[in-house]
């Protein structure tokens, strides 16, 4: 028997909200710490790794490892169904081929529960080595998400520098160029309007708009965005969420062509 | 056989759809029994694999059909006489049996029910068709009486005549020489060791399955394959058998290659992988995933950079 409860369904939401328009299917897989999700994309250049940890629930319950497939479209229609303040519930039987989402209005007044198939995915999972990165750095999430839309006006691909200078993220395309730079705070008020960045040696890196625009789906989920690199190996996006986990992206860096 | 001539506009019903620009002429190979029919038009059909309108041409004379085309590459253009031409796409006419354009018809409309050959052909100007189908009792049964001409899809049937076609066809390929096997050799590259005759049977027949495959809706495809019990590697082992006989003449090069790139064997092999099971899928892609694919080239794998579990 698996069940987790989430006192606001609105995490799970804005979850769904941030990996649905990346992936079309993941597993879910549960066991006593939590829930881990791990997915590629369909191009296979970018991956997701999102953990929700069992101590973030307001009950969390997980008797055998459980791995769930889903259709994450599905399952947004689902939870689009669930009021912000409602409680969510998701249940599922030991080598059940359904789940169910269970969801209770504040004053216990209204209760839906929703029975979704679940899916038989073939997936590998992959390794992700613990790595030092020459370069980490922390902005406000409402930041990184508007310069990756702004950028992305400009070209497909979007260069991220990082000196002691400061972070530059910048973009060329037919209509011209953008760039905008970003040093850090001086001094910090609020830790969540500060930018923060830690470097050990300089990177400059290029990567796919598109995808960057993926990941910042995952913006309301966390005031504060850490992006992590080092020369010739994926960026690391994270946005934390309070108190229950993380959701990691990573993108692989663009193979710069000999003759540009 | 042929001859290569500039054909003015004739059909204004059917402009020819050129890249990009609207031309007002286009090369086009033809043969020569063809080019004395006046009348010889240009028609637009659904294409029996995938719906898309494609253009087809009727000879009405030596009653047959054609197939037209278009070999378009980049940075071509024609020189006629003392102007150039800056539009280089070149036009090919080639036969295609009618029946294939009816196959698909047949199978949407007369799974379950007879309908009249006038009747099935009736819109979207497959009635130009009507008097090139003939056959039509290879991939249907006739229901009723003999002169409405009402036809029912039989499957079997149908599965048979293309199992003929397949056949067919690979005796060709193998009479012509045509290169089967993967990877490319250059057409007067007379090899000693690889010649055509020691290359399995069922290659060719892959091969010819593939090109009568074009033809085809993807289910009947499937069905066709499952019909000759291809063994699911064949290509691939073939394709590295030759590949490592490639690589005992011209080891030092490769290396050189492979330094100055700056690409490992890893990702080679990982880029083969894939093609391979996108090919496994054949799903049709969303606009949105086009548009993520294409955002995603020139990006590695982020396979490369993890370890498999």
């Amino acid at each position: 028997m698996f069940e987790a409860r989430l006192l606001r369904s609105s995490i799970l939401k804005k979850v769904l909200e941030a990996i649905k328009d990346l992936l079309t299917q993941a597993t879910f897989d549960c066991d006593d710490n939590g829930i881990q999700l791990q997915a590629m994309d369909n191009s296979h250049v970018s991956l997701v790794s999102l953990t929700l940890r069992a101590d973030g629930f307001d009950k969390y319950r997980c008797d055998r490892n459980i791995s769930m497939g889903m259709n994450l479209g599905s399952m947004s229609k689902i939870l689009k169904c669930a009021g912000d303040k409602d409680t969510v519930t998701m249940k599922a039987q030991d080598n059940a081929d359904t789940v169910t989402f269970v969801f209770e209005s504040p004053n216990q007044e209204k209760v839906s529960d929703y029975e979704m198939k679940l899916m038989n995915l073939d997936l590998e999972h992959l390794g992700i080595p613990e790595t030092e990165y020459s370069c980490t750095i922390r902005l406000p999430s409402a930041e990184f998400a508007r310069i990756c839309r702004d950028l992305s006006q400009f070209g497909e691909s979007m260069v991220i520098s990082c000196t002691k200078e400061g972070v530059k993220f910048s973009a060329t395309g037919d209509i011209g160029s953008a760039n905008v730079k970003l040093a850090q705070t001086a001094s910090i008020d609020k830790e969540e309007e500060a930018v923060v960045i830690e470097m050990d040696e300089p990177v400059t890196l290029t990567f796919a708009c598109q995808y960057l625009n993926y990941f910042t789906k995952a913006t309301s989920l966390s005031p504060q965005v850490q992006l992590s690199m080092s020369a010739d190996v994926p960026l690391v996006v994270e946005y934390r969420i309070q108190d229950i986990g993380q959701i990691r992206y990573y993108l692989a860096p663009k193979i710069e062509e000999e003759d540009s | 056989m042929t001859t290569r001539s500039q054909k003015p506009k004739s059909s204004p019903e059917s402009p020819l759809k050129t890249n990009k620009r609207v031309e007002s002429s286009w090369i086009l190979l033809i043969k020569d029994g063809l080019f004395e029919n006046s009348n010889f038009n240009i028609i637009t059909l659904p294409h029996p694999a995938h719906g898309k309108p494609a253009k087809y041409a009727l000879d009405h004379i030596h009653n047959k059909m054609y197939e037209l085309v278009l070999f378009s590459e980049p940075y071509r253009s024609w020189f006629i006489d003392e102007t150039v031409k800056s539009d280089g796409n070149l036009l090919l006419l080639t036969p295609v049996n009618p029946l294939f354009l009816v196959l698909p018809r047949l199978r949407e409309q007369c799974s379950s029910r007879a309908v009249p050959l006038e009747d099935l052909l009736s819109e979207k100007g497959y009635s130009k068709l009507l008097d090139y189908v003939t056959n039509i009792d290879l991939i249907g049964d006739l229901k009723g009486p003999a002169d409405m001409k009402a036809y029912k899809y039989n499957e079997e049937k149908t599965l048979a005549w293309l199992e003929g076609r397949v056949k067919k066809l690979a005796t060709v390929l193998r009479e012509k020489n045509i290169h089967v096997t993967s990877g490319a050799t250059s057409a007067t590259f007379v090899a000693s060791n690889i010649g055509n005759d020691n290359i399995d049977e069922e290659i060719y027949l892959k091969y010819a399955h593939g090109m009568v495959s074009e033809y085809l809706q993807d289910d009947l495809v499937e069905l066709l394959e499952k019909k000759f019990h291809f063994k699911p590697d064949l290509i691939e082992s073939i394709g590295k058998k030759r590949k490592s006989e490639a690589t005992d003449i011209s080891d030092p090069n490769k290396k050189v290659k492979q330094e100055s790139n700056g690409v490992n064997g890893d990702s080679i092999d990982i880029s083969i992988n894939q093609s391979y099971t996108e090919v496994k899928k054949e799903r049709p892609l969303s606009a949105k995933e086009k548009a993520r694919q294409k955002a995603a080239s020139g990006t590695k794998t982020i396979s490369s950079f993890f370890t498999k579990k």
